[in-house]
């Protein structure tokens, strides 16, 4: 549960006001020990500073050595600014502004602020009796907040929300800009973005769409890809990668994985050209770009075939130095919300250094339309919006930094999982190892981790295992797509042995920038049979 | 006003006798900060709550008991501040 301190309760702290100070600072403890997050209500922050300096003031008096204004002022907030550097900003919203009729507007603000969470997850932390006798169910006293059972803290697989803390000035700013310009579709924070992420990838050309999915299609649009072509791509993805192709009225071909990537093999693509095929689909799983320059050379050596890398979990991905989604004719990324780099809805966006194929992209995502109402293709309605792209704008700063979090963590668990493979202590030669790590991504290139994926025998019994000891496991992806039932007459999935095999052994793990070591030690802890 | 005050096995007496026009009424008392015994764990808290706990009020209390600079290194209190300092203090509501 998140806590919203209010005013007596944030001085009690600052100032160390006897007796209550202990209570404050226990509750708070509590609450980030739980998981929880600390709010302090923005319209507040004047009549903190001053009940604080007033607080300060009366106490430096009896201690008989009298600070002057200035120094209280200095005194007041310096203390101040170290408190809230911990605590969440709560916007004042103009829902909460008109509180003229209530008989004390400072604490209607704060109810008011209240209803913006889901009930029962936040509460108001004071000790103004006649508030919390007047809101029992929205406010609570230190006491009773301490007296109340610990509630164990949980983990997520994606911790978006810790996320959101570290963007949310900016994610806030960049929204309430978009409300008031009023330019929900293709307003400037859709070239701003657009800008931003072709530098980002060092690519010519980037357009933004509706999402990752999209980005597939249009891309194939571009191409002119259509009924009776073929399409190279791998059968251990998402399904769009395969969908998109199929919308098109081409037929997917699907080529074997390699065992340690989980890529597809760019040794057995050759074998599978045929004078229909018009273009081959790598998928940069898991977040490690595929083998390109392998990929790229025989597209090259059969007539130029265009290559579309999708990219959706890799942006930010390098390969031999250069950044996935411009390492071919085109490169596609998803801003799906668990992504990486993600938006809060649906989005993606389309790279290419060709001038000809970034126009079509641009008149296909707008219903082929060349200019306002010229239709010179055939299109679809394929846009990301502009809210979507200034929360993007918003994450962007920090999204070099969160990959190196995301490496971090995923080099944790790789050095965690071999101490617990090759440990000589008596407890760990008595465990049976039940898993297996994929190797660590190639020295050419790097993984942005979107997933952490290992290799598990009997998978349904150790997911109902590790979810009953509260860890959320997930699987990327549990069916090769040529054993899927819309995709199985394309081709036999006995052809495609390693994509069948590590299908059936392959779990996700949690993975997120804010990922613990103490919950990593858990998870790998779990994952050993009793 | 502030009085001084003796505290002496739960009473506390004024040092100096004052005549109050109420046989009863509320005061605050400040007690000294190395006065106060601890309290133990009231709250059977873990022990991590209350390492916690103890992290941030050491941080907040080093930047509480930091040096202040002597008042002709700071900035002005400017007209507009001290004004809104008055207005505060009129509605004493803390």
């Amino acid at each position: 549960m998140d806590l919203v301190l209010d005013i007596n309760v944030a001085v009690d702290i600052c100032t160390k006001r006897q007796p209550f100070y202990r209570d404050a600072d226990l509750a708070t403890g509590k609450c980030l020990e739980e998981g929880g997050r600390l709010w302090l209500y923005a319209g507040s922050v004047q009549t903190l500073e001053y009940v604080t300096r007033d607080e300060f003031q009366r106490s430096f008096l009896i201690e008989g050595r009298p600070l002057t204004a200035r120094q209280l002022q200095h005194h007041a907030r310096r203390v101040l600014k170290a408190f809230s550097s911990d605590k969440q900003w709560l916007a004042a919203l103009a829902e909460e502004g008109s509180v003229f009729d209530s008989p004390d507007p400072e604490d209607e603000q704060l109810i008011l602020s209240l209803g913006r969470f889901a009930p029962g997850t936040i509460k108001l932390l004071t000790r103004d009796e006649p508030l919390r006798r007047r809101y029992p169910d929205l406010t609570i006293t230190p006491q009773e907040y301490l007296r109340e059972p610990m509630q164990p803290k949980g983990m997520d697989f994606v911790d978006l929300a810790a996320q959101q803390d570290r963007f949310r000035p900016g994610l806030e700013f960049n929204l309430h800009r978009v409300l008031h310009h009023g330019h929900y579709i293709l307003g400037p924070e859709v070239r701003e973005l657009e800008d931003r992420l072709a530098a980002y990838t060092g690519a010519k050309h980037c357009i933004t769409v509706a999402s990752g999915t999209e980005a597939l299609l249009i891309s194939l649009m571009a191409l002119g890809i259509g009924p009776g072509d073929e399409v190279i791509t791998t059968p251990f993805t998402f399904v769009a990668t395969a969908e998109v192709i199929v919308l098109v009225g081409a037929t997917p071909v699907f080529v074997d994985i390699e065992p340690d990537t989980c890529n597809i093999d760019a040794t057995l693509i050759e074998a599978r050209i045929t004078a229909k095929t018009k273009a081959i689909m790598p998928v940069s799983l898991y977040g490690q770009p595929a083998d390109m320059d392998a990929i790229n050379a025989i597209a090259a050596r059969h007539g130029g075939i265009p290559v579309i890398e999708d990219a959706a979990q890799s942006f930010g991905a390098e390969y031999k130095g250069q950044k996935s989604c411009n390492l071919s004719t085109l490169g596609c990324t998803s801003f799906f919300p668990s992504k990486p780099l993600g938006c809060y809805g649906d989005g993606g966006a389309i790279f290419t250094n060709d001038d000809a194929l970034a126009q079509a992209c641009r008149e296909i995502r707008v219903h082929g339309q060349s200019k306002r109402y010229v239709h010179t293709r055939i299109g679809v309605g394929g846009r990301m919006d502009t809210l979507q792209c200034a929360i993007v704008l918003a994450k962007l700063d920090r999204f070099d930094q969160e990959i190196a979090q995301r490496q971090a963590v995923a080099r944790r668990y790789h050095e965690l999982f071999a101490t617990e493979e090759h440990g000589s202590t008596p407890n760990r030669k008595q465990r049976s190892v039940n898993f297996r790590v994929l190797p660590w991504p190639k020295s050419d290139r790097t993984s942005v981790f979107a997933q952490y994926s290992i290799l598990v025998q009997d998978r349904d019994a150790l997911q109902a295992r590790l979810r009953a000891a509260g860890i959320p496991v997930a699987v990327h992806y549990p069916v090769p797509l040529n054993e899927q039932p819309a995709y199985a007459h394309l081709c036999n999935a006995d052809s495609t042995p390693v994509a069948q095999a590590i299908a059936r052994q392959v779990m996700s793990l949690p993975m997120h920038p804010d990922l613990s070591q103490a919950d990593q030690g858990l998870i790998v802890a779990a994952l050993h049979v009793g | 006003m502030q009085v001084e005050a003796i505290y002496d096995n739960g009473r506390v007496e004024f040092t100096h006798p004052l005549r109050l026009r109420h046989d009863r009424l509320r005061v605050l008392v400040e007690v000294p900060d190395e006065e106060i015994a601890d309290l133990g764990n009231p709250y059977n808290l873990p022990p991590e709550v209350l390492a916690r706990a103890a992290r941030m009020r050491t941080h907040l209390d080093e930047i509480r008991n930091a040096p202040l600079p002597p008042d002709d290194e700071l900035p002005p209190v400017s007209g507009k501040i001290l004004e809104r300092i008055e207005a505060f203090t009129l509605r004493e509501d803390h």
